[in-house]
């Protein structure tokens, strides 16, 4: 029988997912009850597996080898060659070009430091150079990070609009993997104490050194400096954004479930020890304590004696009189926003936590958290300080860096 | 000595009787109750305190309820029959979430209904054998299990309906412990072996699965 290389291809893209599964699970069929099977979990009701079974061996996208049904090798070698180049950048990857962008940052101090020292035989061109290597860096870095978060966007809205059970378990399964091995270790590279946030802060601060009058550098190397900080602190923003907004979308469904899944496996080996009459492995009287004092008295023994030893060691005396006055107010502290209004009034802060420490007169975990927050809502105002300072609370001496608030900055 | 009197004198909580009453026969507090709620909710730790004096550790669940532990803890079929029935139910809600449009069970939890004439507890022979296993049969399962669980506040029952309450909150707890248990496969083994062992000596613990259900409480 002539086969058409064209029909097949145009098989393949029509039953791609089907065929991915079986490519990917190496899956071979003694019969076509047995294909079949797999089919009906792997596509819509409507689909008739019959129909689809025929044509899957008419086209060779299913081949006889031994005694088994199976996609041929090539078929297989061609469908995980491209689920790889499809696949989302791990985050061992996006780590990785952040490494590499630490790297030059390092390079660009040095440059910088040149500059400090007078030295004038910084080659120009080979500065402007790093800075543009740096600008494409950062690109990758951004656009890995978009590419996957916009993925994992699309795998939620499919999942949502997915009808079939079978499918949508497969799609939940993939979902969680995405959380857990793919955006949470993104989260972690991308939060305000993780290594794109530290290592773009300080590009973006060695761009404005490249432009400060102090440190004058040249026109075209000043000019390129500006255009990467503004570069930086855009990227920076946006893959912020993003991130916070798929993090927003997948979270509440994973961690959902997660816990059912936790829950349904305890309940699956809680009725496999049942089945096996093996009741004691629950624990009950331990693990889910139910009081029911049916006989009424007044207590039990213990509760008796315990009563009694407490009544006996009480003093013959009446017990203190409260002070009478008015109770304290309770001091509400700021929210981030409020404080976000107030940064209006200012041009310039040397050190924001002592600022929101002035404002709040909070803990230590509430004046943190309030940074915490004004850090992302004034990310592109917000520069670090070098120095490192105590900031001293009531009852707590709190070390940190130091963060300068700048309306120039914006 | 009248007893309003020394209520009176010692300063207890105002509901203190009808609290204690409800929390001592294995009550679960939650909103649902009203009044008892809201004043230990509101008097929280002087209610502790008092019950502590008397044996018993109030618990407030992170879900909004609470309930009692401490002297004679319930350990009987009925608690058997109680998880066994929270088992199978959670297993039929997993089962079908994805049927569902939320496609999620423990979000709505709380909001659902179920009609006592189609809980699935009864739907296979695999689940008929483990109710009767514990001494319940479809015609016995509202008499004996779910008017218990009502009165541990775990359900609420109307009209062949019932629909959860926050305590059932406590079931979850415990499923999850046993999925969080990491040594639960080499006690499962450890059983199965005393199982065999006792099996070849011809052991019986006396501890038959058929056992009617009024006998066996507290």
């Amino acid at each position: 029988m002539q086969r058409s290389p064209s029909e097949f291809v145009q098989f393949v893209g029509r039953h791609y997912h089907l065929l991915a599964e079986m490519c990917l699970e190496h899956a071979g069929f003694r019969s076509d009850d047995e294909i079949a099977a797999f089919i009906r979990s792997h596509v819509d009701v409507e689909t008739n597996p019959a129909r689809l079974i025929t044509e899957m061996k008419r086209l060779g996208v299913l081949t006889q080898i031994t005694e088994d049904w199976a996609p041929p090798p090539f078929l297989e070698r061609f469908i995980r060659q491209l689920n790889e180049r499809h696949a989302l950048a791990t985050p061992a990857v996006v780590r990785a070009w952040v490494e590499t962008l630490q790297g030059l940052a390092v390079d660009l101090d040095r440059m910088l430091d040149s500059f400090a020292t007078g030295a004038h035989d910084v080659d120009e061109e080979a500065a402007i150079s790093l800075l543009r290597d740096i600008g494409d860096a950062i690109q990758v870095v951004g656009t890995t990070i978009s590419d996957n978060i916009e993925r994992i966007g699309e795998e939620v809205a499919e999942y949502r609009a997915t009808e079939d059970a079978p499918r949508m378990r497969s799609r939940l399964r993939r979902l969680v993997d995405l959380y857990d091995n793919y955006l949470m270790p993104i989260m972690g590279v991308l939060d305000t104490s993780g290594s794109f946030r530290a290592v773009t802060q300080q590009i973006s601060t060695q761009c404005a050194r490249l432009t400060r009058s102090d440190e004058p550098a040249s026109a075209p190397l000043a000019h390129e400096g500006n255009r990467l900080r503004r570069q930086v602190v855009w990227l920076r923003r946006t893959v912020l954004r993003q991130a916070d907004e798929a993090n927003a979308e997948l979270a509440p469904l994973c961690i959902a479930a997660a816990r059912e899944s936790a829950v349904a496996r305890g309940v699956n080996r809680a009725l496999e020890a049942i089945r096996q009459q093996q009741w004691e492995l629950l624990n009950l009287t331990d693990a889910l304590p139910v009081v029911l004092d049916q006989d009424f008295g007044l207590a039990g023994d213990d509760a008796v004696a315990a009563f009694m030893q407490d009544a006996f060691s009480l003093r013959d005396e009446p017990p203190p009189r409260l002070v009478p006055g008015e109770p304290d107010e309770m001091s509400v502290p700021p929210t981030a926003y409020a404080l976000q209004d107030l940064l209006n009034a200012e041009e310039q802060l040397d050190d924001l936590l002592e600022w929101v420490m002035e404002q709040s007169e909070a803990r230590p975990d509430t004046c943190v958290n309030l940074l915490h927050r004004l850090l992302d809502l004034e990310s592109e105002r917000v520069t670090v300080g070098d120095e490192c300072r105590e900031y001293e609370f009531e009852a707590l001496v709190v070390e940190a860096g130091t963060w300068i608030w700048s309306r120039r900055n914006e | 000595m009248n007893s309003d009197t020394t209520t009176t004198s010692i300063g207890l909580p105002r509901r203190i009787d009808s609290v204690f009453r409800a929390l001592r026969m294995g009550r679960h507090l939650c909103r649902d109750d009203g009044e008892d709620y809201y004043d230990v909710h509101r008097e929280e730790e002087r209610y502790a305190t008092a019950f502590k004096a008397l044996g018993y550790n109030m618990v407030h669940h992170a879900q909004g309820f609470y309930y009692f532990t401490g002297q004679s803890t319930l350990h009987s079929k009925r608690l058997r029959a109680a998880t066994l029935f929270m088992l199978i139910l959670f297993q039929e809600l997993e089962d079908n979430k994805l049927n569902e449009p939320e496609r999620s069970w423990e979000r709505t939890l709380l909001n659902r209904q179920f009609k006592v004439s189609q809980l699935p507890h009864f739907s296979t022979a695999h689940r008929r054998m483990l109710m009767h296993a514990v001494g319940i049969t479809r015609e016995n399962l509202e008499t004996k299990l779910l008017r218990f669980l009502t009165q541990l506040g775990v359900i609420e029952l109307s009209g062949g309906v019932m629909h959860f309450r926050p305590p059932v909150y406590r079931f979850v707890d415990l499923f999850l412990q046993y999925a969080d248990d990491e040594q639960w496969q080499r006690r499962q083994d450890l059983a199965q072996e005393a199982e065999t062992v006792e099996g070849a000596a011809g052991l019986d613990d006396g501890d038959g699965e058929t056992e009617p259900l009024d006998e066996d409480d507290a």
